[in-house]
Formats: structure tokens, C-alpha cells, sequence
């Protein structure tokens, strides 16, 4: 190089009074990327809790009755879908967003996934435990109309009587038949006896909700060879099993039987 | 009278060298030129020199344009002192500034730069340092074809090999520089090295083992 530049540079600045840019200005585009890595993080963790949410229905219960293979099976059938594309579409922005962080690019692939692995993954388990899965998933299904066309609601995806698994709203009962209507809204016939195993309940009642593991044997009638109670009724009817109930539970228990013995 | 580019810098010492500020760091040399330009004189005369030639390793501008392209390094480099990472090289940053503005300048030409300027010992290094050769002298009567192989390579290879083997930065400088991650920055150069390799295979500049 031959010629100098430093006269014309120093030049430059002071006659267009050019002056460094404020640091705020400076840091901009690092403080928009770290805005859209927080909203991309909130959302993978909300998408992560729904995903969980739909998960959890599918219990020790249901693994006991389908055995493993076909438990795989039917989660694979069951999974939600929508949720997972969204969490992983929201996962591998935020990666890619971290990485344009001002000193993203000095950490390593491996750290880097497991960091944010470790972060959703503890942060979504946790809205989970808040039920902000569960209310999340009630809010969303409210106001978007078409919504469950393409995400159809946890215990929804748990009705499919072709594959031995029939989910509703106990509407009448009695000492051997059940009339449910299932979360799709048809009318089912569902048998049972003595020999049917219940789980979540120690006795059945009108207006539980339940899923139940056997046979389609014909049209809207369905054999149980299992009735579980589903978590949602939880709030309702404390489970009794193994344990006495406490004083409220039992006022509760009371309030409760005379509807449900028909 | 042609003088040479070290005699110039040494016959033109501006004021602020005389005043010992050649011993500051970089670190505070922007702090100082942060509230008075005459400051940052310091930091161009210590740069430009590396910036022009790194500038003119990467492209295939003429000296005049790189000279304007300098200018423009600086100024935003000024500019954008207040957003300096102290955890980063004065150094590194300042190469960054530099790769960028000249991409943006190619990109302006639309288009790539097929060739690049490598005078003959940095295309050798290049060469040298890619095949792990010991003897660089007897490389020099195929230089037609090293310069050939070393300038059909991908730009995104030359451009860190020339950091790494001509620039001689270490993986931290070129990561920072790039702004990529090590483990690219170690692929990219371990990729061109066997780039070079094979088309020298090819050449008859080395021999298959």
C-alpha cells in the first residue's frame, strides 16, 4: 500500500462530524435477536407443554392393556402431530436465531443443542406441571374455529374403536351396558361385567369421562375389557384407591353418588 | 522517488505515535477514540497496511478501489466503536469490518471473484501448507498450475485458507473474523486441503501413494 489513509480517513470524520453511533444503535440487531430468541424459546416451551399434555393421557394404564408393541403403535397413531411440527419448526429457529446472536457462533453444535435442549425441555415440563398444556389447548381450541380439524384435542385422538380403544362421557348406566357418548359425538353401546377391569375409579358413575380398551363387535357397540377413569375427572372424584378418603372427599363422594347410580 | 511502505510509515509518524500511543493496547486505543478522532489515527495506521493486503488477497479489485474499500473499513470501524466486543481482537474485528465491506463491494459487481490476487510465495504457502511439502523451492516451476489449482477453489475454502496459511490467524481469529463456529471453520480448511491435494494428484504435482 502505498498511499496513507489514515490523513483522509481522520479527515473524513471531522469534516461530515461523523461520530461513533450510540451503543444502543450498535447492539440493535443483537437486541432484536435476542428478542426473537426469547419469544421462539416461550413459544417451543408452550408448544412442548401441549405436546406433553397429549402425551400424559397415554399412562402406565394404557401401557399395562396394549402391551409394548402395540402401545407404540398407538402412540404413533395418537401423537400430536400439529404440536410437534410447531415445537420443532419454533426448536430450529431458535437455534438458528441463537447462532446470529452477536457470540452465538463461538459455541458448539453439541453445547449448544444440549443447552437448549435442557432449557425447553425443563421449562415445558414445568408449564406442564402448571396445566398450561391442559388450558392452553382448551383456550386455543375456543377461539380458532377450524383448529381441531388439524389438531384434534388430546382425548380425541384416544377414541378409535377400530383399534380397540373407545373414549366418551358416560350419559347412562347400568349393572351391565353403558350408553357413551364419544368424544367425536357419536352414541355407543359399551358391555361390560364382572370380569371388566377398572382403573382410575373404584365404580363407575354418569358423567365421567372414560376410556375404555376392547372390542368394536358391531356398529356403536363396543366389549370393555378395561374402563379407566381419564385425569380429567380427577378434579371431581379424588381417586380412593388404596387410601380412605378425607372428610371433604367424602362429602364430595356423597354430593356425587346419588346422581350416578342409575 | 519510490518509498518504500515501511520508510513511509516511519518518515510520516504522526503526533499521537510520538506520544507513546503506539504502546497503548487496542482495547485502549478505541476507548481514547471514542471521545476524540485524532485518537483513531493510531488504529488506522496500524491496520491499514494488513487490511489493504488482506483486502487484495480476496478480491480481484484494482489498488485504487481496495484503497477506497480501506477508507470504508475504517469509517464504518469508527462508527461502530461503541458496539466493539472487548472480548473479541481489535484485530479480528477489523478483518470482519474488512470481509464484509469487500463482499458487499463484489456483490455490488454482481458477481463472485473468480480470481483472486495471491502474489507467487502466498499462493506456495497456500500450496505448501495444504500437501504438508517440505520443499517449497522445487513447487516454484509448477506455479502456473498451483496458482490454477489454488484459484478454481470454492471461494468459501480460499477465503479461510488464505486466513489460515497466508494471514497465518489462529482457529479463534478465523471464527471470529468469519463469524462461523470452530468445528465449520476446521472442516472448511481440512475440505480445501484435500481439495488441493487431489487436483495437485491430478496434475502430476504430487505423487499417488
Amino acid at each position: 500500500m502505498e498511499k496513507d489513509v489514515s490523513k483522509k480517513v481522520i479527515d473524513k470524520i471531522k469534516k461530515e462530524h461523523i461520530e461513533p453511533d450510540p451503543a444502543w444503535k450498535t447492539n440493535l440487531s443483537s437486541y432484536v435477536f435476542w428478542l426473537w430468541l426469547s419469544l421462539l424459546v416461550f413459544l417451543s416451551v408452550m408448544f412442548l407443554s401441549l405436546v406433553i399434555h397429549n402425551f400424559a393421557v397415554l399412562d402406565g394404564d394404557i401401557l399395562r392393556q396394549l402391551h409394548l408393541g402395540r402401545f407404540v403403535g398407538f402412540v404413533f397413531m395418537s401423537a400430536p402431530y400439529f404440536w410437534l411440527v410447531l415445537f420443532a419448526l419454533c426448536f430450529v429457529f431458535g437455534y438458528l436465531v441463537f447462532r446470529r446472536t452477536k457470540s452465538g457462533y463461538r459455541y458448539s453444535l453439541v453445547l449448544v443443542l444440549a443447552m437448549f435442549l435442557f432449557v425447553i425441555f425443563s421449562l415445558g415440563a414445568l408449564a406442564h406441571y402448571a396445566k398450561m398444556g391442559a388450558r392452553l389447548e382448551r383456550e386455543v381450541s375456543n377461539k380458532v374455529p377450524h383448529l381441531h380439524k388439524v389438531a384434534p384435542l388430546a382425548k380425541k385422538r384416544l377414541s378409535n374403536p377400530e383399534k380397540g380403544v373407545l373414549g366418551g362421557e358416560i350419559r347412562i348406566l347400568n349393572s351391565s351396558e353403558i350408553q357413551l357418548k364419544s368424544f367425536v359425538g357419536e352414541n355407543w353401546t359399551v358391555h361390560y361385567s364382572e370380569k371388566t377391569v377398572l382403573r382410575g375409579t373404584h365404580e363407575l358413575q354418569k358423567g365421567i369421562e372414560v376410556i375404555i380398551f376392547g372390542k368394536n363387535v358391531e356398529k356403536r357397540v363396543f366389549d370393555a375389557d378395561v374402563i379407566k377413569a381419564t385425569k380429567a375427572n380427577e378434579k371431581l372424584r379424588p381417586r380412593m384407591e388404596g387410601r380412605k378418603p378425607n372428610s371433604r372427599q367424602f362429602r364430595m363422594k356423597r354430593r356425587i353418588e346419588p346422581e350416578g347410580k342409575n | 522517488m519510490k518509498i518504500a511502505v515501511a520508510d513511509y510509515f516511519t518518515i510520516n509518524l504522526p503526533f499521537c505515535m510520538n506520544q507513546g500511543m503506539f504502546k497503548s493496547s487496542d482495547s485502549e486505543l478505541v476507548e481514547l477514540a471514542k471521545t476524540n478522532p485524532d485518537n483513531f489515527e493510531a488504529l488506522v495506521l496500524k491496520y491499514q497496511q494488513p487490511i489493504f493486503y488482506y483486502i487484495r488477497r480476496i478480491s480481484y479489485f484494482s489498488s485504487e478501489d481496495i484503497e477506497d474499500i480501506v477508507q470504508e473499513v475504517f469509517i464504518k470501524a469508527y462508527k461502530g466503536l461503541n458496539g466493539f466486543d472487548q472480548n473479541l481482537k481489535f484485530s479480528s474485528w477489523i478483518y470482519r469490518i474488512a470481509r464484509n465491506t469487500t463482499i458487499d463491494a463484489i456483490r455490488k459487481k454482481h458477481a463472485r471473484p473468480l480470481t483472486t490476487q495471491l502474489e507467487d510465495d502466498e499462493l506456495l504457502k497456500i500450496f505448501v501448507s495444504s500437501t504438508d511439502l517440505e520443499n517449497e523451492t522445487a513447487m516454484k516451476d509448477g506455479l502456473e498450475k498451483v496458482r490454477k489449482i489454488v484459484d478454481e477453489l470454492p471461494y468459501k475454502y480460499k477465503e479461510v485458507m488464505i486466513l489460515k496459511f497466508v494471514e497465518q490467524k489462529n482457529y479463534e481469529e478465523i471464527m471470529d473474523i468469519l463469524k462461523k463456529p470452530k468445528g465449520t471453520v476446521a472442516a472448511l480448511i481440512s475440505r480445501g486441503r484435500k481439495m488441493v491435494i487431489k487436483e495437485a494428484k491430478k496434475s502430476y504435482l504430487l505423487l499417488d501413494q
